[in-house]
């Protein structure tokens, strides 16, 4: 009954909740609805300026979608609009953005949930400065979690395959944990409240390669229960990790373009656009 | 911009290069003394020994390249036809030998009529001319020409068949010449769907279309 949630009531239309039922109702009767997020026709301005525009993308359930691109076509600006994390950053946002279905921008969503059910994990590790444990069951105490909190941490961690090195020190602080530890904590922390997807914005950007591959082994294991959405500037990791790959260029505007979207084999093997050949055999970005 | 990549696919340009112009003089140096009978086996044998070394060092180069490089697109596919097209080359040698060889095995075959082994020779060596040249050219209308003459070949290969097996019930062809010429003649057709391999690999490294 998740979905439900994400209208909030207080304010809802009385259409939305109708709607928000429907989804339930669809989501419900049909878990394996194939499409989990769709973008159509996505732009994102900030101020008069475009930073992504036209985007049409599908996410499909239970996989690894990779975006990636030279720095600034938006790859992280397209991937902030799957929660809602530009309303942050004062966007303008045209499109629409449906997750199972339903507009995440219509009136009267439930925004905090959206983020709940789409989780995000950044580039550098954000843990707080508190112990293991509180990092991980901080996003359960704001959702007002009521279950049996020890036992969801300790499920967020073996999730985040950090269990094992953390069990003997829960209380530790999460800042003596090594950078990759930390990014696994995120992952806990993101995974705790049992997301739907998660997004990943550069996760292994400031980690080395031991760490890298395991947080790549990681997303991999995950998307059997969830969907995972990754930005990255490392092309082969999008070869290793993800079962689909978006391309993003900027135009002569300097607008953020989706170029090719297809399965990760098509992509790096034969792919139809001439720019998306020369950025992925690294003739220029 | 000379990406570190493009220069190790220089180096397998060019050792490919080499298979190539080994395995078209293989080849015509075995049809060649088939036909004059004459006695090339050590020749060829040693050409052979030199594709070989090829094939091994191209498939190290393009490991390393893979390995160091982790090429995609239009540069994975030329490294791995690359592999492939070693391969075939080194084929070409191999069939070489084989046809070279027959003088040994059935002695001397001056009185053979060899006029269908020369017709057939000049087709096939025509077809492997076209897949090296298509393959240096990236050609894929040339590549997909080769699929009409290997049908050629082959109907070629099976009407001579034919009319050796039906001269036994007229004056009856001499046997040594009877099956020195069937060998011959299967080498020669095996040497065209190697030329056949190399041009669906050039429409693979072209297109990205895999045709095999």
């Amino acid at each position: 009954m998740r979905l439900w949630s994400l209208v909030n009531k207080e304010y809802a239309k009385e259409e939305d909740i109708q709607k928000g039922k429907e989804v339930i109702t669809k989501d419900a009767m049909n878990g394996n609805n194939k499409i989990v997020l769709e973008g159509r026709d996505i732009g994102v301005a900030y101020g008069s300026k475009y930073a992504i525009k036209e985007v049409n993308i599908k996410i499909v359930r239970n996989t690894i979608t990779a975006i990636i691109g030279p720095s600034g076509c938006g790859k992280s600006t397209l991937l902030r609009c799957f929660n809602r994390m530009n309303d942050l950053l004062d966007a303008r946002i045209e499109g629409d953005i449906l997750f199972n279905d339903y507009n995440i921008y219509s009136n009267g969503v439930n925004v905090a949930e959206i983020r709940r059910m789409i989780g995000m994990v950044f580039q550098k590790p954000n843990p707080f400065p508190t112990s293991i444990y509180n990092n991980v069951a901080f996003g359960l105490k704001i959702n007002g979690f009521k279950g049996d909190m020890e036992r969801q941490v300790e499920y967020a961690l073996r999730e985040a395959a950090l269990w094992d090195e953390v069990k003997d020190r829960l209380n530790d602080n999460a800042y003596s944990l090594s950078g990759g530890q930390q990014q696994r904590l995120c992952i806990a922390r993101a995974l705790a409240v049992e997301p739907e997807v998660l997004l990943m914005d550069e996760p292994t950007a400031s980690l080395d390669p031991i760490a890298s591959a395991k947080i790549e082994q990681l997303i991999t294991r995950l998307k059997e229960k969830i969907t995972i959405v990754i930005v990255t500037h490392n092309i082969q990791q999008a070869a290793r990790v993800s079962d689909y790959v978006n391309v993003m260029m900027v135009d002569d505007s300097m607008i953020g373009r989706l170029v090719e979207s297809g399965p990760t084999r098509e992509v790096f093997e034969s792919p139809k656009s001439k720019v998306t050949e020369d950025y992925i055999s690294g003739r220029f970005g | 911009m000379r990406r570190l990549l493009d220069v190790g696919i220089s180096r397998l340009s060019n050792l490919l290069h080499d298979m190539s112009r080994i395995s078209q003089e293989c080849v015509a140096m075995a049809i060649n003394a088939y036909l004059s009978d004459r006695d090339v086996v050590q020749e060829v044998y040693s050409k052979t020994n030199q594709l070989a070394m090829l094939k091994e060092e191209v498939n190290d180069l393009a490991i390393e390249l893979m390995i160091r490089y982790q090429p995609v697109a239009a540069d994975l596919r030329f490294i791995s036809s690359c592999m492939e097209i070693a391969y075939d080359l080194v084929r070409f040698g191999r069939y070489a030998y084989d046809i070279a060889q027959i003088r040994e095995q059935f002695g001397d075959l001056g009185g053979c009529d060899k006029s269908m082994i020369a017709s057939m020779a000049e087709m096939v060596s025509k077809m492997l001319k076209d897949s090296i040249t298509a393959f240096n050219n990236k050609d894929e209308g040339l590549a997909e020409r080769l699929i009409e003459m290997d049908d050629i070949v082959d109907s070629s290969y099976r009407n001579n068949l034919r009319r050796i097996v039906g001269s036994e019930k007229d004056d009856g062809m001499d046997l040594r010449c009877a099956l020195s010429s069937v060998l011959v003649m299967r080498y020669l057709e095996r040497i065209a769907d190697h030329a056949v391999y190399i041009s669906e690999l050039v429409r693979y490294m072209v297109s990205g279309e895999r045709v095999r």
